[in-house]
């Protein structure tokens, strides 16, 4: 009686440990496939136009990321906010973005990000700390060890990167020069703490019937409105929100390993 | 070369978020197999988006706000205060006294294209470039019909990326509110 009574207790163990276990495979295995990428915005080939009235030819580019993560909201996580009732932190809903207290416009995406980044579930932590070129896009590598995830759904994706490197030399447009006329060659080089979010769309589900394969391709844009922050003649004073010109374009793509 | 070279507790600030440790597979792992959850309903409604007319939306924000205050200086040799902050109400002060009142903003535009500037009064309104051309408005015209006691006049614009000197008055008026929406982008 005993020992049936151990038969029973086994199989319900392995019933329920789940078919994960049968088969030794993770219930999710992600694969990043990321790039960066520098948008000119139609402000010029080679000599970029800034809101500042200056032309700037740009050197270098660069970011150092240190991680990449992704966030897997529990099975009962599902994401939401409702536009006509804005989340705290925010006022008025509309059009694809909400106000901030601080005056600022954020998109449903990077709100709904944050939601999910402070939500239960786990997060698959992909270590970068590479510096990484954006006027010569290439590929960012990710070592996230075993890549593997539980089941769930994918919420959100996160890049954090602690500092920028930008260099080149700037002109002035204007008839009565700020700066050298011949040119002000220039290096802005200085830490900052920068975490941007995306809600992740597309096949999220992450469970017995899901292909176990994640591809997450995408690229993370910086945009050359971010020139538009300096003022060339007044360089130490410059204030600089990354967020503002990064743009993050990340999807998700399924696939049997 | 000019290098600036910041200290190193400068930071720029994007968004900050919560981050969460790494939480534990296994727990999730447990569960059945068979009990696959049904699809979430997706309720995000990040995706939805109202379109709005450009009047529709400039009539929202100049009832609605967001608002933000900034002073025109007397003339355009001095520092000047940006107003171009999007979907925004920004409220100018004007400088001096009685009607005579007046001042000058700038507006730094980021894209190239079409550009309507909507006022709270019909005043004068003088857009001109960093090099004082002064441009013709591509259109004019007196109030909204959709908020016609909130938006008293438009005057549109074709600007390329750079900064501009917006010019108001003279007026009897203390504060003019100005709301501006990008149109038509050049490519």
């Amino acid at each position: 009686m005993k020992t049936r009574s151990l038969a029973i207790l086994f199989l319900v163990g392995t019933g329920i440990s789940g078919c994960t276990f049968e088969d030794g495979k993770p219930w999710g295995e992600v694969v990043f496939e990321l790039q960066s990428d520098f948008d000119r915005d139609d402000r010029g080939d080679d000599w970029l136009q800034t809101s500042k009235d200056y032309d700037v030819v740009l050197t270098t580019l660069k970011l150092d990321l240190t991680t990449i993560d992704l966030n897997i909201a529990g099975e009962e996580g599902v994401l939401s906010f409702d536009p006509a009732n804005p989340p705290e932190g925010y006022s008025l809903c509309h059009n694809g973005h909400c106000h901030a207290a601080d005056g600022s416009l954020v998109a449903y995406e990077t709100i709904s990000a944050e939601l999910a980044v402070g939500g239960t579930g786990e997060t698959l932590v992909g270590a970068v700390d590479a510096t990484i070129d954006f006027l010569n896009p290439s590929e960012i590598p990710v070592d996230c060890g075993s890549c593997e995830v539980g089941r769930g759904t994918l919420a959100a994706f996160t890049m954090r990167a602690s500092r920028i490197r930008i260099e080149g030399t700037a002109f002035d447009r204007r008839l009565a020069p700020r700066i050298p006329e011949d040119g002000l060659p220039f290096t802005i080089d200085m830490p900052l703490t920068a975490e941007a979010s995306q809600t992740l769309t597309g096949e999220r589900e992450i469970g017995r019937d899901t292909p176990v394969g994640i591809l997450v391709p995408g690229y993370f844009t910086i945009h050359a409105r971010l020139l538009d922050q300096i003022d060339f003649a007044n360089l130490h004073g410059t204030q600089m929100d990354l967020l503002e010109a990064l743009e993050t374009s990340i999807s998700i793509e399924r696939f049997e390993p | 070369m000019k290098t600036a070279d910041w200290p190193d507790e400068t930071e720029v600030h994007m968004k900050k978020h919560l981050s969460i440790a790494l939480a534990l597979v296994l727990g999730m792992s447990l569960t059945a197999c068979g009990d696959e959850h049904d699809d979430h309903e997706d309720n995000n409604h990040a995706n939805h988006t109202n379109v709005e007319t450009p009047e529709e939306e400039a009539c929202e924000h100049m009832e609605e706000g967001p608002f933000q205050d900034v002073t025109a200086a007397e003339d355009s040799t001095g520092t000047l205060e940006n107003i171009a902050v999007p979907h925004t109400r920004m409220d100018v002060a004007l400088a001096g006294e009685g009607a005579d009142r007046g001042g000058v903003v700038s507006f730094e535009a980021s894209e190239a294209g079409e550009y309507t500037f909507y006022l709270s009064q019909d005043v004068g309104f003088e857009l001109a470039d960093s090099n004082a051309m002064v441009l013709t408005p591509e259109a004019s015209a007196g109030p909204v019909s959709l908020c016609a006691t909130a938006i008293l006049a438009t005057h549109t614009f074709d600007l390329q990326v750079g900064t501009y000197t917006i010019t108001m008055g003279p007026a009897d008026l203390e504060t003019l509110a100005v709301i501006f929406e990008a149109g038509e982008h050049e490519h």
